[in-house]
């Protein structure tokens, strides 16, 4: 038999050969993104650059700088309707256990797992029949369809990790359960609201079938088709092409670093296996 | 029991049956588009049954779309899912899960635009896989991974098997501290090795993990369209091809939205044979 020692020496060596690996395209991203233009070509992927350079992060800036806004204009309205609506039901169906609620959370469930191709040919036409394909209300209206049932799956899953017994002693000393959702129940569950705006967020944020389709013009365009498009470009660098995909990946990168207990809370809700 | 009128039952739930009620809409007007004659910027609904299906049954790139998807399910669910059970395992008996596990998030975390992106410059002749290789005297595998017909495909499969390993770490973590601790001390008095403990006991015991990760990353695999868009275009030839980008493709780019729908109604059809079981067993989770 292996002693302990040994046992965990092998752990350790898979681990820290697959974090290298695993760590690996972001280095070489930002090895690359702080090269010249002539370094990128004469020297070896892996190295550094001689000096850091970061003209690329000026130029890649200039090219998504809009994008970016763009992105930012989107998603946080649209999470702050996804979670709002989602919160609301969420915490109803967390708490009414009924045949009807049983068929809705089913409807609701299928609607989240759906692939996003079924729903992209109606929506380009509800939002240009409608008029306002092209702006970044388009952008709104549409992840606040996509993302609001997922935000009720997920606060549903917080909700359900809360006792009833606290709106319980609410309701007897007379508060509504509207009163009760927002004084008693909201301020425990806020862990549980701060995973689910995480996770709708870097959701829309990442999100690619509908921005690329969406993005009808340059003005318009957010962060990833950006990307995208800057990838598509055969005058982009790729010292620029890298800091501008370093730039898009900041927001989550940020968040996930800085709030990572949220986020991994937020995944196993959103894949409904629960928190508790 | 909590109280419920029928004006706080609509205050809770207007938004999302509004919402639910138009995606329920959108799907059956994207079935009904795919049996139209809409093949322009104008928009046109006359109906023509099957047409379109019997058209995309007798297109040869439908089957190659539709074979990739099946080796991009294959390829990606199983090798990441068990994978992610093995280095979740790992993780927990060094203790050190922290800093682990937020190295195997990061990719999670990340668009699959911006993943995309960054393997295609990976992946380049002169990339970090082919300096790696050199390095390691490999030089005879060095190729141009992602413009070889023969590895493009393989390629792309393996950048989201590098995305969804935290997916799939996180889940799996989560199902091994559900394990109760005395079953592998008491199997660890008998005797039993690491490899036999973790066959015997962890394995069956973490299946309510593969339930949940399983359909999930068979999901993804399905639908997929950001990375192939972004470094491959389909190509080369077809090599890359996936339903997610032979759609997007016919409806945004041709304008033969009718066919596009087609292709998303069958990508729609085989999703709910995933999705359906998933959420019937979510459900009975969640109620019991």
């Amino acid at each position: 038999m292996i002693s302990f020692k040994t046992k965990m020496i092998i752990a350790y060596t898979v681990l820290v050969l697959l974090t290298f690996f695993w760590m690996l395209p972001f280095y070489v991203a930002l090895v690359t993104s702080l090269k010249s233009h002539e370094e990128t070509y004469t020297t070896n992927v892996l190295q550094p650059p001689s000096a850091a350079n970061i003209i690329p992060w000026f130029i890649a800036w200039s090219r998504v700088s809009r994008a970016f806004i763009n992105s930012i204009l989107v998603s946080i309205p649209a999470t702050f309707l996804c979670v709002l609506a989602g919160t609301l039901a969420g915490y109803y169906l967390s708490r009414f256990v009924s045949k009807v609620n049983r068929l809705l959370f089913f409807l609701i469930a299928i609607a989240t797992f759906i692939p996003y191709q079924i729903l992209l040919i109606p929506m380009t036409m509800f939002l240009s029949t409608v008029g306002i394909m092209g702006t970044h209300l388009s952008f709104i209206i549409t992840y606040t369809i996509l993302l609001s049932p997922w935000a009720t799956l997920i606060s549903a899953a917080f909700f359900l990790a809360i006792p009833k017994e606290l709106e319980e002693a609410a309701q007897i000393d007379g508060a509504s359960p509207v009163q009760s959702f927002f004084k008693i129940v909201l301020p425990v569950a806020l862990p549980g609201i701060i995973s689910t705006t995480i996770i709708i967020f870097m959701s829309i944020w990442n999100e690619f079938l509908f921005a690329v389709t969406l993005s009808t013009s340059p003005i318009i365009r957010t962060i990833q088709p950006e990307v995208a498009n800057l990838r598509g470009t055969t005058t982009v660098a790729w010292n620029t092409l890298m800091a501008g995909s370093l730039i898009a990946i900041l927001p989550p990168l940020v968040i996930t670093l800085a709030l990572g207990k949220y986020f991994i809370r937020g995944l196993l809700a959103g894949a409904l296996k629960g928190v508790r | 029991m909590i109280a419920s009128s029928l004006k706080e039952k609509l205050i809770f739930l207007t938004p999302i049956l509004l919402i639910t009620v138009i995606l329920y809409i959108m799907i059956a007007t994207s079935i009904y588009v795919s049996m139209s004659d809409w093949r322009s910027y104008k928009i046109s609904l006359n109906f023509i049954g099957l047409r379109n299906y019997i058209e995309l049954f007798s297109n040869p790139r439908f089957y190659a779309a539709l074979r990739n998807n099946i080796i991009w399910i294959a390829l990606f669910m199983v090798p990441t899912s068990f994978l992610g059970l093995v280095l979740a395992y790992i993780m927990v008996s060094t203790g050190k899960e922290l800093i682990f596990r937020t190295v195997f998030l990061l990719p999670t975390a990340i668009s699959m635009t911006v993943a995309g992106t960054l393997w295609v410059w990976m992946y380049a002749s002169e990339g970090a896989v082919n300096t790696l290789l050199k390095a390691f005297n490999l030089s005879f595998l060095t190729k141009p991974w992602i413009s070889d017909p023969s590895t493009a495909l393989y390629a792309l499969i393996f950048v989201t098997i590098w995305q969804y390993l935290g997916f799939a770490v996180i889940i799996f973590e989560a199902a091994i501290k559900g394990i109760d601790p005395s079953l592998i001390e008491a199997a660890q008095i008998d005797g039993a090795s690491s490899l036999r403990i973790f066959w015997d006991i962890v394995v069956p015991q973490v299946r309510h993990g593969f339930l949940v990760a399983v359909p999930l990353l068979a999901l993804s695999a399905l639908k997929i369209f950001d990375i192939v868009y972004v470094a491959t275009r389909g190509g080369p030839g077809l090599a890359t091809d996936v339903l997610g980008y032979f759609m997007w493709e016919t409806a945004f780019w041709s304008r033969f939205m009718a066919d596009g729908a087609a292709i998303a109604t069958i990508i729609f059809a085989i999703s709910l044979g995933i999705v359906i079981p998933y959420a019937l067993i979510a459900l009975r989770r969640w109620f019991r």
